[in-house]
């Protein structure tokens, strides 16, 4: 691996989740995954509820992303999300609870329950539990 | 004079008091600092949104998106205020503001805090939402929430534009009753940074719609965070005047306290004297 960086910053309405000098990062768009480098051009993309890789001079981290932008500028990636975990931050039990609650309710197949709003939900339990390790 | 015993019975029920308020003040400065955090970590991610929609606003002039566009219509309110009171002028402050404005340019409003929803049902305004701040920091979530059904009704026309009251944060010690324009959205076109050639996916008009709504959720997020902060702001002062307040008072107790005792003793001493004089008599 090369040892040229970037500097990569994930921010949530409520928190930086990170923020440092990375080699790789790798998230999933609503188009499908991309991988951004440095000198990568200059793009701003929506991001689909899924995992994200980041490749540091210090290792690999995997992270949990619920959807958002991605920014990336010739100096600095931003990630806008408004959630977002990383791995070593995931309550797995919560996650697994609230997989069962999203399969419960999309069992029920009732029309008042909003479907789009409980498979998201599930999207989002299934995505955190691959990246704490836990297969979905 | 009173008598000792009553102005000792006094002193205990006014320090119970002072140990009450006391604490209640070192809660808010806890939570205020916490509240401030929030605050101040809730600012990259607005800030970021509001410099990548200015830039494609200046690249892509003839993009439009229909939460740009001023329009025809009443104006309609976001109101928060606290749920309880115990912070000094900080409801009144902020919901006299609010009145002023909403007598000028009558609207519908929603209010947030149990205080504001009281105040504007008082008054018969037409309150047309109506939430609980939590007792903890308020989230991202809430603010979601609260926008949710405020889209639709824009959307639908209902109303022009839309507003929020709050109380801006400005120190520790200086909270400001302020509003600020949330539909449609207004003060992006000023960008810093130059357009460049960006890639935009899957096109500037999809971006701006996506990000949009989140900036205006952010914005009112924003509002709800320094409203908190403002409030316990004015919590910890109102508390720490009360500690102040209790603690003159017990001085003045004591002192009084020790004349009657005093008095006590220099009228036995009296006595004392006057039946040894009697006796030698």
């Amino acid at each position: 691996m090369s040892d040229r960086t970037f500097d990569l910053t994930v921010v949530t309405p409520e928190r930086q989740v990170f923020q440092g000098p990375v080699a790789m990062v790798i998230v999933r768009t609503v188009d499908g995954e991309i991988g951004v480098l440095p000198g990568h051009a200059p793009l701003v993309a929506p991001l689909a509820i899924g995992p994200m890789t980041i490749k540091t001079p210090a290792g690999e981290r995997k992270a949990a992303v619920n959807g958002g932008f991605i920014e990336v500028t010739p100096r600095q990636v931003t990630i806008l999300t408004e959630a977002a975990e990383m791995a070593e931050e995931i309550d797995v039990r919560r996650a697994e609870e609230a997989k069962k609650r999203a399969l419960a309710r999309l069992e029920k197949k009732r029309a008042d329950i909003d479907y789009a709003r409980a498979q998201a939900a599930l999207q989002r339990a299934i995505v955190r539990l691959k990246v704490a390790g836990r297969e979905g | 004079m009173e008598n000792t015993r009553d102005i000792k019975r006094r002193i205990t029920s006014v320090r119970n008091i002072q140990q009450i308020t006391k604490a209640m003040e070192m809660v808010a400065a806890a939570k205020l600092r916490r509240a401030q955090a929030s605050v101040l970590a809730a600012r990259p991610y607005m800030t970021r949104l509001a410099q990548v929609m200015s830039r494609i606003l200046q690249s892509n002039p003839e993009t439009s998106n229909s939460l740009l566009e001023s329009r025809e219509g009443p104006p309609a309110y976001i109101v928060i205020a606290a749920d309880r009171g115990l912070c000094g002028a900080y409801n009144t402050n902020v919901l006299r503001f609010a009145r002023e404005i909403i007598l000028n340019n009558p609207g519908p409003v929603t209010v947030v805090g149990r205080k504001a929803k009281e105040f504007m049902r008082k008054r018969s305004f037409e309150v047309i939402g109506e939430y609980g701040l939590k007792f903890e920091n308020p989230t991202y979530k809430d603010a979601a929430g609260i926008m949710g059904p405020l889209f639709s009704n824009f959307a639908e026309g209902i109303f022009g534009s839309l507003h929020l009251i709050y109380t801006e944060f400005v120190s520790v010690l200086t909270h400001r009753p302020k509003i600020i324009q949330l539909l449609p959205v207004v003060g992006l076109a000023a960008g810093e940074e130059s357009p460049g050639l960006y890639l935009y996916e899957p096109s500037p008009a999809a971006v701006l719609d996506a990000m949009l709504p989140r900036y205006v959720t952010s914005l009112l997020y924003q509002g709800l965070l320094e409203a908190k902060a403002s409030e316990l702001g004015a919590q910890r002062a109102a508390m720490k005047s009360a500690t102040d307040n209790a603690n003159e008072m017990i001085d003045e107790l004591t002192l009084s306290y020790n004349r009657a005792r005093q008095a006590a003793i220099t009228r036995e001493i009296l006595e004392v004297v006057n039946g040894a004089q009697a006796l030698e008599g």
